[in-house]
């Protein structure tokens, strides 16, 4: 018995040491920091990122786990990253991108680029984007749409989007 | 040495902390937190359906709980109405637990608003069904309207299981 408890223990100690030193990501609450070398170069077309579901990020405001694995969507080459929000849950990293610092790291292929995040509200500006998040975030395709506001019939139901466009870092 | 006694206790506190989840789940004590599954739903199953579900439309979360082979497996989830009956949507669905349990084992119990139903699932085939749900999911949950909204052609589980979705029809049990 006892060496079986020392056996779970062992478990449980593994998975906090991973934690701590892995660089691993604890689900949406944020990972440990992006591991690569800095870019030398400003991407000026993100395209090639297109056929991936997600990239690494890191926030440039303080947090014990400040990457995550952000959604993002790619237009005219622009960088946008991507976020859903419940009523009562919003991804560390919208908050901390949008309140604090809108610094941001990009991590691709052990490459690790600056920019800033540009948090967008405008509904019809972010129209456009919405054909290719339906498309690869919700597997809908559609040649245009728009956001409503919320109807009689589906009172106080609808989630909250959150998109930050990636700018270049200020000179 | 006392480093590695204070690390052994630390991890065996925390070994603890994970037994008693698993008991409290085994036993029924810990119900669906956010995206985080739970066990046994709590409360009394209602002795009877009701005959229009519409009013779900006002309902943005539910509680569904499957079976993981003998033990229940409970979620949090969307739902959706179409022509007064009860739908239940997944995204990724055969990614997800709580629908490969339930394509086992269709008999669920779903939780509306403190109330509980005891119901069997029943995967909807019928295209123009699914296409008045995809356009009801988008602005029930997301805000968006869309031109002519249609799945993904050409997406199928075995080509991309990861974003395939699915829908189930709520049935009383037989």
């Amino acid at each position: 018995m006892s060496a079986w408890i020392r056996s779970i223990a062992r478990l449980a100690a593994a998975a906090l040491l991973s934690l701590g030193m892995g660089g691993c990501e604890v689900g949406p609450l944020g990972g440990t920091p992006l591991r690569g070398e800095p870019a030398t170069e400003n991407v000026r077309d993100w395209s090639f990122l297109e056929p991936r579901y997600a990239i690494e990020i890191e926030t440039h405001a303080g947090s014990l786990l400040p990457s995550a694995q952000a959604r993002f969507v790619v237009q005219d080459g622009v960088l946008w990253l991507y976020a859903m929000a419940t009523a009562g849950f919003e991804v560390p990293w919208v908050r901390r991108l949008r309140d604090q610092d809108p610094g941001v790291t990009i991590g691709v292929d052990g490459k690790l680029h600056q920019g800033r995040a540009v948090w967008v509200s405008d509904a019809t500006a972010l129209a456009p984007l919405l054909p290719a998040v339906l498309r690869k975030y919700h597997m809908v395709e559609t040649s245009r749409a728009r956001f409503v506001p919320s109807p009689e019939r589906f009172p106080g139901t609808q989630i909250r989007h959150a998109f930050f466009r990636v700018d270049p870092p200020p000179r | 040495m006392r480093l590695r006694v204070l690390g052994m206790r630390v991890a065996a506190f925390f070994a603890a902390l994970v037994l008693v989840a698993v008991v409290a789940w085994l036993v029924g004590g810990v119900e669906p937190y956010g995206p985080i599954a739970g066990g046994r739903l709590r409360g009394e199953p209602e002795a009877s359906l009701p005959e229009d579900w519409s009013f779900v439309d006002r309902v943005a979360e539910v509680q569904v709980e499957t079976h993981l082979g003998p033990l229940p497996w409970s979620v949090t989830t969307w739902c959706l109405s179409h022509q007064g009956r009860l739908y239940l949507p997944a995204r990724n669905c055969l990614e997800k637990r709580w629908v490969k349990n339930l394509l086992a084992d269709p008999d669920v119990r779903v939780r509306i608003q403190g109330r509980s139903y005891e119901l069997r699932a029943i995967k909807e085939e019928d295209p123009d069904v699914y296409q008045a749900l995809i356009e009801q999911m988008l602005i029930k949950y997301l805000g968006i309207e869309a031109e002519r909204p249609q799945p993904v052609a050409g997406v199928t589980p075995e080509a991309d299981g990861r974003a395939y979705g699915c829908a189930f029809r709520m049935e009383p049990r037989r």
